[in-house]
Protein backbone atom coordinates (compact mmCIF):
# COMPACT_ATOMS: atom_id res chain seq x y z
CA UNK A 1 0.00 0.00 0.00
CA UNK A 2 2.71 2.79 1.29
CA UNK A 3 4.53 1.67 -1.73
CA UNK A 4 1.32 2.99 -4.14
CA UNK A 5 1.21 5.34 -2.38
CA UNK A 6 5.20 6.94 -3.16
CA UNK A 7 3.89 5.66 -7.10
CA UNK A 8 1.35 7.66 -7.25
CA UNK A 9 2.65 10.80 -5.27
CA UNK A 10 6.07 10.31 -7.94
CA UNK A 11 3.83 10.17 -11.11
CA UNK A 12 1.65 13.29 -9.39
CA UNK A 13 4.81 15.44 -8.81
CA UNK A 14 6.02 14.87 -12.70
CA UNK A 15 2.53 15.68 -14.10
CA UNK A 16 2.91 19.03 -11.70
CA UNK A 17 6.47 19.84 -12.42
CA UNK A 18 5.34 19.66 -16.29
CA UNK A 19 2.55 21.26 -15.40
CA UNK A 20 4.17 24.50 -13.70
CA UNK A 21 6.89 24.32 -15.64
CA UNK A 22 5.13 24.80 -18.51
CA UNK A 23 2.17 27.45 -17.31
CA UNK A 24 5.24 29.42 -15.32
CA UNK A 25 7.44 29.88 -18.90
CA UNK A 26 4.26 30.85 -20.62
CA UNK A 27 2.65 33.39 -18.15
CA UNK A 28 5.56 35.05 -17.91
CA UNK A 29 6.63 35.05 -21.21
CA UNK A 30 3.14 36.97 -21.66
CA UNK A 31 2.93 39.19 -19.06
CA UNK A 32 6.16 40.66 -20.39
CA UNK A 33 6.36 44.66 -20.72
CA UNK A 34 7.79 44.09 -24.34
CA UNK A 35 5.41 42.86 -26.37
CA UNK A 36 6.27 39.76 -28.48
CA UNK A 37 5.14 40.35 -31.23
CA UNK A 38 6.92 44.04 -31.37
CA UNK A 39 9.97 42.13 -30.40
CA UNK A 40 9.82 39.99 -33.08
CA UNK A 41 9.07 42.38 -35.53
CA UNK A 42 11.83 44.47 -34.56
CA UNK A 43 14.43 41.44 -35.25
CA UNK A 44 12.66 40.05 -38.42
CA UNK A 45 12.42 43.89 -40.45
CA UNK A 46 14.25 46.72 -40.61
CA UNK A 47 11.74 49.11 -39.88
CA UNK A 48 8.22 47.63 -39.52
CA UNK A 49 4.47 49.39 -39.30
CA UNK A 50 1.90 48.94 -37.18
CA UNK A 51 -0.20 46.84 -39.64
CA UNK A 52 2.97 44.80 -40.22
CA UNK A 53 2.59 43.54 -36.46
CA UNK A 54 -0.64 43.15 -35.97
CA UNK A 55 -0.10 40.45 -39.33
CA UNK A 56 2.30 39.16 -37.43
CA UNK A 57 0.63 39.37 -33.81
CA UNK A 58 -2.46 37.19 -35.65
CA UNK A 59 -0.11 34.78 -37.80
CA UNK A 60 1.99 33.89 -34.66
CA UNK A 61 -1.17 33.42 -32.45
CA UNK A 62 -0.40 36.34 -29.97
CA UNK A 63 -3.84 37.78 -30.20
CA UNK A 64 -5.73 35.26 -28.77
CA UNK A 65 -6.60 35.32 -25.18
CA UNK A 66 -3.97 33.78 -23.06
CA UNK A 67 -5.98 30.66 -21.56
CA UNK A 68 -6.38 29.45 -25.30
CA UNK A 69 -3.00 30.50 -26.04
CA UNK A 70 -1.92 27.99 -23.39
CA UNK A 71 -4.49 25.23 -24.50
CA UNK A 72 -3.80 25.47 -28.02
CA UNK A 73 -0.12 25.20 -27.42
CA UNK A 74 -0.73 22.02 -24.97
CA UNK A 75 -2.48 20.62 -27.82
CA UNK A 76 0.48 20.73 -29.93
CA UNK A 77 2.76 19.71 -27.72
CA UNK A 78 0.76 16.57 -27.16
CA UNK A 79 1.56 16.03 -30.31
CA UNK A 80 5.30 16.50 -30.32
CA UNK A 81 4.90 19.99 -31.97
CA UNK A 82 6.45 22.94 -30.23
CA UNK A 83 6.27 25.88 -32.53
CA UNK A 84 8.93 26.80 -35.03
CA UNK A 85 12.05 29.03 -33.79
CA UNK A 86 11.40 32.50 -34.48
CA UNK A 87 15.13 33.29 -35.61
CA UNK A 88 15.88 29.93 -37.69
CA UNK A 89 12.13 29.12 -38.44
CA UNK A 90 12.81 25.29 -37.87
CA UNK A 91 10.77 22.95 -36.03
CA UNK A 92 11.62 23.53 -32.58
CA UNK A 93 12.14 20.06 -31.92
CA UNK A 94 14.54 19.19 -34.02
CA UNK A 95 16.92 22.03 -33.16
CA UNK A 96 16.25 20.58 -29.69
CA UNK A 97 17.08 17.04 -30.49
CA UNK A 98 20.23 18.26 -32.83
CA UNK A 99 22.06 19.57 -29.54
CA UNK A 100 21.17 17.62 -27.33
CA UNK A 101 23.51 14.28 -27.62
CA UNK A 102 26.48 16.54 -27.03
CA UNK A 103 25.72 18.18 -24.04
CA UNK A 104 24.82 14.57 -22.73
CA UNK A 105 28.11 13.65 -23.65
CA UNK A 106 29.91 16.36 -22.26
CA UNK A 107 27.97 15.94 -18.84
CA UNK A 108 28.06 11.88 -18.82
CA UNK A 109 31.62 12.97 -19.58
CA UNK A 110 31.99 15.30 -16.53
CA UNK A 111 30.12 13.20 -14.25
CA UNK A 112 33.09 10.55 -14.46
CA UNK A 113 35.48 12.72 -14.03
CA UNK A 114 33.50 14.15 -10.63
CA UNK A 115 33.27 10.69 -9.09
CA UNK A 116 36.74 10.02 -9.99
CA UNK A 117 38.41 13.08 -9.20
CA UNK A 118 36.54 13.62 -6.05
CA UNK A 119 36.97 9.82 -4.25
CA UNK A 120 40.38 10.63 -5.12
CA UNK A 121 40.58 13.93 -3.87
CA UNK A 122 38.53 12.79 -0.82
CA UNK A 123 40.61 10.27 0.16
CA UNK A 124 43.89 12.68 -0.28
CA UNK A 125 41.97 15.24 1.74
CA UNK A 126 41.33 12.63 4.64
CA UNK A 127 44.79 11.33 4.35
CA UNK A 128 46.84 14.98 4.25
CA UNK A 129 48.05 15.38 7.68
CA UNK A 130 46.51 18.67 9.66
CA UNK A 131 48.43 21.40 7.96
CA UNK A 132 47.72 20.47 4.48
CA UNK A 133 44.53 19.58 5.07
CA UNK A 134 44.15 22.95 5.91
CA UNK A 135 45.39 23.98 2.93
CA UNK A 136 44.03 21.61 0.51
CA UNK A 137 40.71 21.93 2.10
CA UNK A 138 40.87 25.83 1.55
CA UNK A 139 42.09 24.57 -2.20
CA UNK A 140 38.98 23.23 -3.13
CA UNK A 141 36.76 26.00 -1.64
CA UNK A 142 38.71 28.32 -3.56
CA UNK A 143 37.93 26.21 -6.74
CA UNK A 144 34.07 26.00 -6.00
CA UNK A 145 34.33 29.99 -5.59
CA UNK A 146 35.50 30.41 -9.34
CA UNK A 147 33.14 30.56 -12.01
CA UNK A 148 32.80 28.54 -14.92
CA UNK A 149 33.58 30.78 -17.66
CA UNK A 150 36.68 31.98 -15.94
CA UNK A 151 38.09 28.07 -15.84
CA UNK A 152 37.19 27.39 -19.25
CA UNK A 153 38.96 30.65 -20.41
CA UNK A 154 42.33 29.94 -18.43
CA UNK A 155 42.13 26.36 -19.49
CA UNK A 156 41.92 27.26 -23.26
CA UNK A 157 44.42 30.25 -22.92
CA UNK A 158 46.85 28.09 -21.03
CA UNK A 159 46.71 24.72 -22.95
CA UNK A 160 45.88 25.81 -26.58
CA UNK A 161 47.04 29.52 -27.00
CA UNK A 162 50.31 29.27 -24.82
CA UNK A 163 50.92 25.55 -24.47
CA UNK A 164 49.71 24.34 -27.91
CA UNK A 165 48.71 20.77 -26.21
CA UNK A 166 45.28 21.19 -27.55
CA UNK A 167 43.20 22.81 -30.78
CA UNK A 168 40.36 24.57 -30.13
CA UNK A 169 38.89 23.54 -33.44
CA UNK A 170 38.65 20.66 -35.83
CA UNK A 171 38.38 18.30 -33.09
CA UNK A 172 36.30 15.12 -33.63
CA UNK A 173 35.91 12.33 -31.00
CA UNK A 174 36.12 12.54 -27.71
CA UNK A 175 38.86 15.04 -27.58
CA UNK A 176 35.91 17.47 -28.48
CA UNK A 177 34.15 16.41 -25.19
CA UNK A 178 36.92 16.09 -22.94
CA UNK A 179 38.22 19.62 -22.33
CA UNK A 180 34.75 20.96 -21.54
CA UNK A 181 33.92 18.05 -19.74
CA UNK A 182 37.00 18.71 -17.74
CA UNK A 183 35.85 22.04 -16.41
CA UNK A 184 32.86 21.73 -16.28
CA UNK A 185 34.01 19.31 -13.62
CA UNK A 186 36.30 21.22 -11.30
CA UNK A 187 33.67 22.82 -9.52
CA UNK A 188 31.19 20.12 -8.25
CA UNK A 189 34.71 17.53 -8.04
CA UNK A 190 36.05 19.76 -5.08
CA UNK A 191 32.57 20.00 -3.75
CA UNK A 192 32.19 16.55 -3.63
CA UNK A 193 35.69 16.01 -2.48
CA UNK A 194 34.69 18.06 0.69
CA UNK A 195 32.02 16.05 1.51
CA UNK A 196 33.58 12.95 0.67
CA UNK A 197 36.20 13.89 3.41
CA UNK A 198 33.19 14.81 5.72
CA UNK A 199 31.52 11.52 5.19
CA UNK A 200 34.95 9.71 5.89
CA UNK A 201 35.48 11.86 9.41
CA UNK A 202 32.19 10.62 10.14
CA UNK A 203 32.75 6.98 9.34
CA UNK A 204 35.64 6.77 11.65
CA UNK A 205 33.51 6.85 14.80
CA UNK A 206 31.73 4.33 14.19
CA UNK A 207 32.20 1.26 16.04
CA UNK A 208 33.02 -0.97 12.85
CA UNK A 209 36.50 1.06 12.06
CA UNK A 210 37.12 -0.15 15.89
CA UNK A 211 36.55 -3.44 15.67
CA UNK A 212 38.61 -3.75 11.81
CA UNK A 213 41.15 -2.07 13.64
CA UNK A 214 40.92 -4.90 16.38
CA UNK A 215 41.00 -7.81 13.77
CA UNK A 216 44.30 -6.51 12.40
CA UNK A 217 43.26 -5.01 9.26
CA UNK A 218 45.62 -2.74 7.50
CA UNK A 219 44.63 1.13 7.46
CA UNK A 220 44.40 0.94 3.93
CA UNK A 221 42.60 -1.51 3.66
CA UNK A 222 39.73 -0.22 6.09
CA UNK A 223 39.85 2.92 3.92
CA UNK A 224 39.31 1.61 1.03
CA UNK A 225 37.10 -1.29 1.17
CA UNK A 226 35.25 -0.69 4.62
CA UNK A 227 35.08 3.37 5.68
CA UNK A 228 34.80 4.59 1.76
CA UNK A 229 31.57 2.64 0.82
CA UNK A 230 29.77 3.11 3.31
CA UNK A 231 30.46 6.75 3.21
CA UNK A 232 29.93 6.81 -0.65
CA UNK A 233 26.39 5.17 -0.12
CA UNK A 234 25.08 8.63 1.32
CA UNK A 235 26.46 10.88 -1.24
CA UNK A 236 25.31 8.59 -4.30
CA UNK A 237 21.88 10.21 -4.55
CA UNK A 238 22.70 13.83 -4.21
CA UNK A 239 25.42 13.39 -6.86
CA UNK A 240 23.06 12.01 -9.05
CA UNK A 241 20.92 14.23 -8.85
CA UNK A 242 23.64 16.71 -9.70
CA UNK A 243 24.27 15.29 -12.78
CA UNK A 244 20.64 17.04 -13.54
CA UNK A 245 21.74 20.06 -12.53
CA UNK A 246 24.99 20.11 -14.35
CA UNK A 247 22.96 19.86 -18.12
CA UNK A 248 21.69 23.16 -16.92
CA UNK A 249 25.06 24.50 -15.89
CA UNK A 250 26.99 23.23 -19.49
CA UNK A 251 25.43 26.05 -20.78
CA UNK A 252 28.15 28.33 -20.05
CA UNK A 253 31.01 26.34 -20.39
CA UNK A 254 29.69 25.26 -23.87
CA UNK A 255 29.67 29.10 -24.37
CA UNK A 256 32.71 29.51 -23.86
CA UNK A 257 34.22 26.28 -25.92
CA UNK A 258 31.54 27.18 -28.39
CA UNK A 259 30.47 23.90 -28.72
CA UNK A 260 26.91 24.11 -30.46
CA UNK A 261 25.31 21.63 -27.54
CA UNK A 262 22.01 22.77 -25.67
CA UNK A 263 23.49 25.32 -23.08
CA UNK A 264 24.42 26.94 -26.43
CA UNK A 265 21.19 26.87 -27.99
CA UNK A 266 19.16 28.47 -24.27
CA UNK A 267 21.41 31.24 -24.47
CA UNK A 268 20.86 32.30 -28.07
CA UNK A 269 17.30 31.82 -27.71
CA UNK A 270 17.31 34.10 -24.42
CA UNK A 271 19.70 36.76 -26.18
CA UNK A 272 16.87 36.30 -29.25
CA UNK A 273 13.94 35.98 -27.28
CA UNK A 274 12.90 33.19 -29.23
CA UNK A 275 9.89 32.14 -27.68
CA UNK A 276 9.01 28.96 -28.40
CA UNK A 277 12.28 27.85 -28.04
CA UNK A 278 12.54 28.68 -24.92
CA UNK A 279 9.31 26.94 -23.47
CA UNK A 280 10.61 23.82 -24.96
CA UNK A 281 14.26 24.50 -23.65
CA UNK A 282 12.86 25.17 -20.67
CA UNK A 283 10.80 21.85 -20.55
CA UNK A 284 13.29 19.94 -21.34
CA UNK A 285 15.62 20.57 -18.98
CA UNK A 286 12.61 19.99 -16.18
CA UNK A 287 12.36 16.81 -17.94
CA UNK A 288 16.10 15.87 -16.86
CA UNK A 289 15.66 17.04 -13.93
CA UNK A 290 12.89 14.95 -13.32
CA UNK A 291 14.48 11.61 -14.83
CA UNK A 292 17.79 12.18 -12.42
CA UNK A 293 15.54 13.04 -9.32
CA UNK A 294 13.28 9.98 -10.10
CA UNK A 295 16.61 7.82 -10.18
CA UNK A 296 18.04 9.63 -6.89
CA UNK A 297 15.21 8.39 -4.91
CA UNK A 298 15.37 4.94 -6.32
CA UNK A 299 18.59 4.61 -5.36
CA UNK A 300 18.68 6.18 -2.21
CA UNK A 301 15.02 3.81 -1.28
CA UNK A 302 17.60 0.99 -2.69
CA UNK A 303 20.50 1.69 -0.23
CA UNK A 304 18.46 2.65 2.35
CA UNK A 305 16.80 -1.05 2.02
CA UNK A 306 20.47 -2.49 1.56
CA UNK A 307 21.52 -0.93 4.63
CA UNK A 308 18.92 -1.60 6.66
CA UNK A 309 18.88 -5.54 6.42
CA UNK A 310 22.74 -5.54 6.81
CA UNK A 311 21.85 -3.90 10.20
CA UNK A 312 19.23 -6.45 11.15
CA UNK A 313 21.90 -9.10 10.05
CA UNK A 314 24.26 -7.73 12.58
CA UNK A 315 22.01 -7.87 15.08
CA UNK B 1 32.73 29.14 18.77
CA UNK B 2 36.42 28.93 18.83
CA UNK B 3 38.27 31.94 18.20
CA UNK B 4 39.66 31.35 14.74
CA UNK B 5 35.92 30.34 13.86
CA UNK B 6 35.42 34.36 15.31
CA UNK B 7 38.33 35.93 13.16
CA UNK B 8 37.36 33.72 9.93
CA UNK B 9 33.42 34.99 10.27
CA UNK B 10 34.66 38.56 10.97
CA UNK B 11 37.10 38.52 7.74
CA UNK B 12 34.06 37.22 5.63
CA UNK B 13 31.77 39.51 6.21
CA UNK B 14 33.72 42.24 6.28
CA UNK B 15 35.30 41.52 2.69
CA UNK B 16 31.01 40.97 1.61
CA UNK B 17 30.81 44.09 3.10
CA UNK B 18 33.24 46.09 1.42
CA UNK B 19 32.58 44.84 -2.27
CA UNK B 20 29.03 46.05 -1.69
CA UNK B 21 29.60 49.24 0.15
CA UNK B 22 33.07 49.63 -1.77
CA UNK B 23 31.44 52.02 -3.91
CA UNK B 24 31.58 54.71 -1.76
CA UNK B 25 35.27 54.59 -1.37
CA UNK B 26 35.53 55.08 -5.53
CA UNK B 27 38.41 57.16 -6.38
CA UNK B 28 36.87 58.65 -9.49
CA UNK B 29 33.56 58.78 -11.74
CA UNK B 30 33.47 55.02 -12.79
CA UNK B 31 31.66 56.57 -16.25
CA UNK B 32 33.76 59.06 -16.94
CA UNK B 33 34.95 58.37 -20.61
CA UNK B 34 38.78 59.31 -21.34
CA UNK B 35 39.93 58.57 -24.21
CA UNK B 36 43.30 60.04 -24.46
CA UNK B 37 43.80 58.18 -21.28
CA UNK B 38 42.89 54.80 -22.36
CA UNK B 39 44.32 51.25 -21.10
CA UNK B 40 46.67 53.21 -18.76
CA UNK B 41 48.73 51.45 -16.60
CA UNK B 42 48.40 51.91 -12.54
CA UNK B 43 48.72 55.06 -11.64
CA UNK B 44 47.92 57.02 -8.14
CA UNK B 45 44.91 58.66 -10.10
CA UNK B 46 43.89 55.36 -10.94
CA UNK B 47 44.99 52.56 -9.60
CA UNK B 48 43.97 49.79 -11.17
CA UNK B 49 44.54 51.73 -14.42
CA UNK B 50 42.03 52.57 -17.00
CA UNK B 51 39.87 50.55 -19.37
CA UNK B 52 39.43 50.76 -23.26
CA UNK B 53 37.50 53.86 -22.27
CA UNK B 54 39.64 55.29 -20.41
CA UNK B 55 37.27 54.66 -17.35
CA UNK B 56 38.89 54.09 -13.58
CA UNK B 57 39.05 50.26 -13.63
CA UNK B 58 38.98 50.32 -9.76
CA UNK B 59 35.99 52.37 -9.13
CA UNK B 60 34.42 50.15 -11.85
CA UNK B 61 35.07 46.97 -10.04
CA UNK B 62 33.96 49.34 -6.42
CA UNK B 63 30.61 49.96 -8.48
CA UNK B 64 30.55 46.46 -10.19
CA UNK B 65 30.46 45.02 -6.57
CA UNK B 66 27.60 47.14 -5.47
CA UNK B 67 25.21 46.11 -8.20
CA UNK B 68 26.12 42.26 -7.89
CA UNK B 69 25.74 42.42 -3.99
CA UNK B 70 22.70 44.75 -3.80
CA UNK B 71 20.89 42.31 -6.11
CA UNK B 72 22.06 39.13 -4.07
CA UNK B 73 21.52 40.07 -0.56
CA UNK B 74 18.50 42.41 -0.96
CA UNK B 75 16.71 39.26 -2.49
CA UNK B 76 17.99 37.12 0.10
CA UNK B 77 16.44 39.37 3.02
CA UNK B 78 13.41 39.25 1.17
CA UNK B 79 13.76 36.03 1.65
CA UNK B 80 14.48 35.60 4.76
CA UNK B 81 11.52 38.07 5.54
CA UNK B 82 8.86 36.33 3.97
CA UNK B 83 10.02 33.01 2.81
CA UNK B 84 10.99 31.52 6.60
CA UNK B 85 7.37 32.69 8.19
CA UNK B 86 5.52 31.24 5.65
CA UNK B 87 7.15 28.39 6.05
CA UNK B 88 7.63 27.82 10.02
CA UNK B 89 3.56 28.48 9.30
CA UNK B 90 3.33 25.27 6.90
CA UNK B 91 5.81 23.34 8.99
CA UNK B 92 3.66 24.18 12.11
CA UNK B 93 0.53 22.42 10.43
CA UNK B 94 -0.17 19.76 12.15
CA UNK B 95 -1.98 17.84 10.13
CA UNK B 96 -0.18 15.79 7.47
CA UNK B 97 -0.08 18.28 4.59
CA UNK B 98 -2.17 17.17 1.48
CA UNK B 99 -0.61 15.65 -1.11
CA UNK B 100 -0.74 17.67 -3.10
CA UNK B 101 0.66 20.65 -1.72
CA UNK B 102 4.07 18.74 -0.79
CA UNK B 103 4.15 17.31 -4.63
CA UNK B 104 3.69 21.47 -5.56
CA UNK B 105 5.97 22.16 -3.13
CA UNK B 106 8.48 19.39 -4.60
CA UNK B 107 7.46 20.50 -8.31
CA UNK B 108 8.48 24.36 -7.99
CA UNK B 109 12.23 23.38 -6.28
CA UNK B 110 13.07 20.78 -8.65
CA UNK B 111 13.72 23.41 -10.95
CA UNK B 112 17.55 24.87 -10.87
CA UNK B 113 17.87 28.90 -10.51
CA UNK B 114 19.37 28.74 -13.70
CA UNK B 115 16.05 27.92 -15.38
CA UNK B 116 14.34 30.64 -13.56
CA UNK B 117 16.85 33.09 -14.82
CA UNK B 118 16.55 31.56 -18.41
CA UNK B 119 13.01 32.28 -18.49
CA UNK B 120 13.03 35.74 -16.97
CA UNK B 121 15.75 36.81 -19.05
CA UNK B 122 13.58 35.29 -22.09
CA UNK B 123 10.87 36.69 -21.13
CA UNK B 124 11.35 40.52 -19.84
CA UNK B 125 14.84 40.91 -21.41
CA UNK B 126 18.06 40.99 -18.87
CA UNK B 127 18.25 43.97 -16.88
CA UNK B 128 18.98 44.37 -13.11
CA UNK B 129 15.50 43.94 -11.91
CA UNK B 130 14.30 41.10 -13.80
CA UNK B 131 17.92 39.14 -12.47
CA UNK B 132 16.26 40.32 -8.71
CA UNK B 133 13.18 38.91 -9.35
CA UNK B 134 14.61 35.47 -10.92
CA UNK B 135 16.81 35.47 -7.71
CA UNK B 136 13.92 35.93 -5.28
CA UNK B 137 11.63 33.53 -7.00
CA UNK B 138 14.04 30.66 -7.17
CA UNK B 139 15.33 31.20 -3.59
CA UNK B 140 11.37 31.89 -2.53
CA UNK B 141 10.01 28.39 -2.82
CA UNK B 142 13.25 26.64 -1.51
CA UNK B 143 13.82 28.21 1.70
CA UNK B 144 10.09 27.71 2.15
CA UNK B 145 10.16 23.86 1.71
CA UNK B 146 13.97 24.32 4.08
CA UNK B 147 12.10 25.92 6.90
CA UNK B 148 9.36 23.89 6.76
CA UNK B 149 11.15 20.15 6.48
CA UNK B 150 13.43 21.45 9.51
CA UNK B 151 10.64 22.95 11.65
CA UNK B 152 9.04 19.86 11.21
CA UNK B 153 12.14 17.94 13.15
CA UNK B 154 12.32 20.33 15.34
CA UNK B 155 8.50 19.78 16.85
CA UNK B 156 9.55 15.86 17.50
CA UNK B 157 12.17 17.45 20.18
CA UNK B 158 11.37 17.24 23.72
CA UNK B 159 11.87 21.05 24.05
CA UNK B 160 8.86 21.97 22.30
CA UNK B 161 7.14 19.01 24.08
CA UNK B 162 8.20 21.26 27.68
CA UNK B 163 7.51 24.47 26.10
CA UNK B 164 3.96 23.25 25.15
CA UNK B 165 3.28 21.78 28.96
CA UNK B 166 4.19 25.75 30.03
CA UNK B 167 1.42 27.27 28.22
CA UNK B 168 3.81 28.89 25.23
CA UNK B 169 1.23 29.95 22.28
CA UNK B 170 2.11 28.05 18.88
CA UNK B 171 3.20 31.77 17.64
CA UNK B 172 5.71 32.04 20.67
CA UNK B 173 6.60 28.06 20.09
CA UNK B 174 7.48 28.70 16.32
CA UNK B 175 9.49 32.57 16.63
CA UNK B 176 10.84 31.91 20.29
CA UNK B 177 11.95 28.47 20.33
CA UNK B 178 12.08 26.70 17.04
CA UNK B 179 13.16 30.19 14.60
CA UNK B 180 16.35 30.75 16.34
CA UNK B 181 17.24 27.03 15.62
CA UNK B 182 16.33 26.84 12.34
CA UNK B 183 17.89 30.03 11.59
CA UNK B 184 21.33 29.06 11.39
CA UNK B 185 20.65 26.54 8.67
CA UNK B 186 18.58 28.87 6.63
CA UNK B 187 21.29 31.23 6.61
CA UNK B 188 23.69 29.02 5.80
CA UNK B 189 21.41 27.72 2.84
CA UNK B 190 21.38 31.42 2.02
CA UNK B 191 25.26 31.73 1.88
CA UNK B 192 25.76 29.10 -0.23
CA UNK B 193 23.61 30.38 -2.67
CA UNK B 194 24.55 33.59 -2.70
CA UNK B 195 28.00 32.39 -3.76
CA UNK B 196 26.19 30.65 -6.27
CA UNK B 197 24.15 33.91 -7.75
CA UNK B 198 27.26 35.82 -7.85
CA UNK B 199 28.93 33.70 -10.14
CA UNK B 200 25.65 32.88 -12.17
CA UNK B 201 24.97 36.55 -12.37
CA UNK B 202 28.53 37.10 -13.80
CA UNK B 203 28.50 34.26 -16.15
CA UNK B 204 25.52 35.72 -17.48
CA UNK B 205 26.20 39.05 -18.20
CA UNK B 206 30.04 37.68 -19.04
CA UNK B 207 27.94 35.99 -22.04
CA UNK B 208 25.90 39.06 -23.09
CA UNK B 209 22.84 38.68 -20.82
CA UNK B 210 24.02 41.49 -18.92
CA UNK B 211 21.87 43.76 -16.08
CA UNK B 212 21.44 46.46 -18.85
CA UNK B 213 23.46 48.95 -21.03
CA UNK B 214 24.32 51.26 -18.47
CA UNK B 215 25.09 49.07 -15.29
CA UNK B 216 28.68 48.53 -14.37
CA UNK B 217 28.68 44.75 -13.14
CA UNK B 218 31.98 42.38 -12.99
CA UNK B 219 31.09 40.30 -15.86
CA UNK B 220 30.63 42.63 -18.68
CA UNK B 221 34.10 44.34 -17.32
CA UNK B 222 35.36 40.64 -17.67
CA UNK B 223 34.16 40.64 -20.87
CA UNK B 224 35.53 44.04 -21.80
CA UNK B 225 39.21 43.27 -20.15
CA UNK B 226 39.47 40.31 -22.13
CA UNK B 227 38.79 41.94 -25.63
CA UNK B 228 42.04 44.30 -24.71
CA UNK B 229 44.16 41.55 -22.75
CA UNK B 230 46.97 42.08 -25.66
CA UNK B 231 47.43 45.41 -23.86
CA UNK B 232 46.42 45.30 -20.36
CA UNK B 233 46.85 41.70 -19.60
CA UNK B 234 46.19 42.58 -15.92
CA UNK B 235 43.20 44.07 -15.97
CA UNK B 236 41.19 41.05 -16.71
CA UNK B 237 42.50 40.11 -12.98
CA UNK B 238 40.55 42.85 -11.05
CA UNK B 239 37.20 41.74 -11.54
CA UNK B 240 38.19 38.39 -11.22
CA UNK B 241 39.89 38.67 -8.07
CA UNK B 242 37.10 40.95 -6.37
CA UNK B 243 34.48 38.65 -6.94
CA UNK B 244 36.31 34.90 -6.20
CA UNK B 245 37.06 37.14 -2.79
CA UNK B 246 33.46 37.51 -2.55
CA UNK B 247 32.49 34.05 -3.45
CA UNK B 248 35.16 32.89 -1.49
CA UNK B 249 33.87 34.84 1.45
CA UNK B 250 30.28 33.53 0.81
CA UNK B 251 31.34 30.18 0.93
CA UNK B 252 33.61 30.40 4.22
CA UNK B 253 30.28 31.56 5.71
CA UNK B 254 28.58 28.96 4.91
CA UNK B 255 30.91 26.25 5.68
CA UNK B 256 31.68 27.52 9.01
CA UNK B 257 27.98 27.30 10.00
CA UNK B 258 28.00 23.94 9.08
CA UNK B 259 31.21 23.21 10.80
CA UNK B 260 29.11 24.81 13.94
CA UNK B 261 26.47 22.87 13.29
CA UNK B 262 28.04 19.54 13.70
Amino acid sequence: MKRYRSMIRRIMEVILTFFLVSIFSFILMRVSPVDPATAYARRAMVSPTPEQIQELRVELGFDKPLVIQYADWVHHALHLDFGKSLVTGRPALTELVQSVPLTIKVVLIAALIEAAGAILAGCLLYLLPKAGRVIAGFLTLAAISIPGFYVASVYLELFATRLHWISVVGNSGISRFIHPAVCLALAPMCFYARLIRNELQKEEQEDYVFYERCRGLSEKRILFFHMLPHGLIALIPSFLQNIGLTIAGAAIIERVFSLPGLGYLIIDSVLNRDTPMIHLEVLFLALMLVITNIVSDLAQDRLLKRNLTRGENAQ
Amino acid sequence: MKKSEKISIGICVFLILLCAFGAFFAPNDPQKVDLLGKLQGPSSQYPFGTDAMGRCVLSRVLYGGRTTLVIVLFSSILILLTGLPIGLLMGSARKKTSLLGESLLNAATALPPIAYLIVFMGAWGSGALTTMVAIAASLFLRVIKLAKSKTELEYAKAYILCATAAGASRLRLLFIHILPNILRDIILFLCLSCAEMIMMITSFSFMGLGLGDDTIDWGTMILDAQKVAYKRPDMIFYPIAVMFLCTLAFNILGQEKRAQHS
